[in-house]
């Protein structure tokens, strides 16, 4: 097993701020952790993520003093992503799948998000803690034979400034 | 372009009632509105017919390729389409994962795009 790598950004509850956490997992995964359209799609994954905690669990109501963390972690064998928030209680995993001819001819958008997280990620799984925050765990293993093993990435990185803009 | 770049812009055609809107950048949570508005405009102006070239769109998630779910049955209740054109690997691999292309008309190029609308 590999050694484990770990970075962690905070964000406020902004919108501003997701191709930050965009950016960041693409320089988290995209050293030969996955391949290119694989690092893209979980930059997706986690954006999605997030996403949905500004629409639900913070209700479209943009702060800077709401916060929302994310956790990236590897021991090159699997990727890990936390992703935390205190806003209201919000649990993406109860939302069911989309029928998306149905969802087309109601003109309905809403599922979409947590539909691709899970088309994207192997394991997804939401937790309320301490009844105080929100919790999504995202899990994806690596296929190491796909692996560019002659890139590295680096060990440890600082955690982003707060404000994007 | 930078990675918060945003662009749209509204090409009237004189063929067929056509309008194109020429998208660029990156089409997410945030930028998603902008997009949803000029569509909504269009169709104040009864104008049901339109192609999206997305050639120039580097990433788009959930909430923008909702946009295109959320005015494609009301586009075609009055006789119009929404034909998605020209889209990058990368967003025509999001509307595979989220089954856009069986549903929606994705096309290469304009003459494609205008040739499908009768």
């Amino acid at each position: 097993m590999g050694q484990v790598t770990q970075r962690e950004l905070s964000i406020p509850n902004q919108t501003t701020c997701l191709a930050q956490v965009r950016r960041a997992v693409l320089e988290f995964v995209g050293h030969g952790l996955f391949p290119s359209g694989e690092a893209q799609l979980v930059a997706l994954a986690i954006d999605e993520a997030v996403a949905n905690v500004m629409e639900h669990a913070f209700a479209r109501a943009e702060g800077e003093r709401q916060e929302i963390t994310v956790q990236l972690e590897t021991n090159d064998q699997v990727f890990k992503a936390v992703i935390r928030d205190s806003g209201a209680r919000f649990d993406p995993t109860a939302v069911p799948d989309v029928d998306i001819r149905q969802h087309v001819r109601q003109g309905r958008k809403g599922g979409l998000g947590i539909y691709l997280i899970r088309q994207i990620m192997d394991e997804v799984n939401y937790s309320y803690v301490q009844d105080r925050y929100n919790e999504l765990r995202l899990v994806k293993y690596v296929d190491n034979r796909a692996r560019s093993a002659s890139r590295q990435r680096p060990q440890r990185q600082e955690g982003a400034p707060k404000r994007c803009r | 372009m930078s990675l918060e770049d945003f662009t749209i812009q509204i090409e009237p055609l004189d063929q067929k009632n056509l309008t194109v809107i020429h998208v660029a950048g990156y089409l997410d949570a945030h930028t998603f509105e902008e997009l949803e508005e000029a569509i909504n405009d269009l169709f104040g102006k009864k104008k049901y017919r339109i192609i999206v070239d997305l050639s120039k769109v580097e990433y788009i998630s959930s909430a923008g390729a909702g946009v295109f779910i959320g005015a494609l049955s009301e586009a075609q209740e009055h006789d119009g389409n929404i034909v998605l054109m020209s889209p990058t690997s990368n967003v025509r691999e999001v509307f595979d994962l989220l089954g856009l292309t069986q549903i929606f008309q994705v096309v290469d190029d304009q003459n494609t795009a205008q040739a499908a609308f009768q």
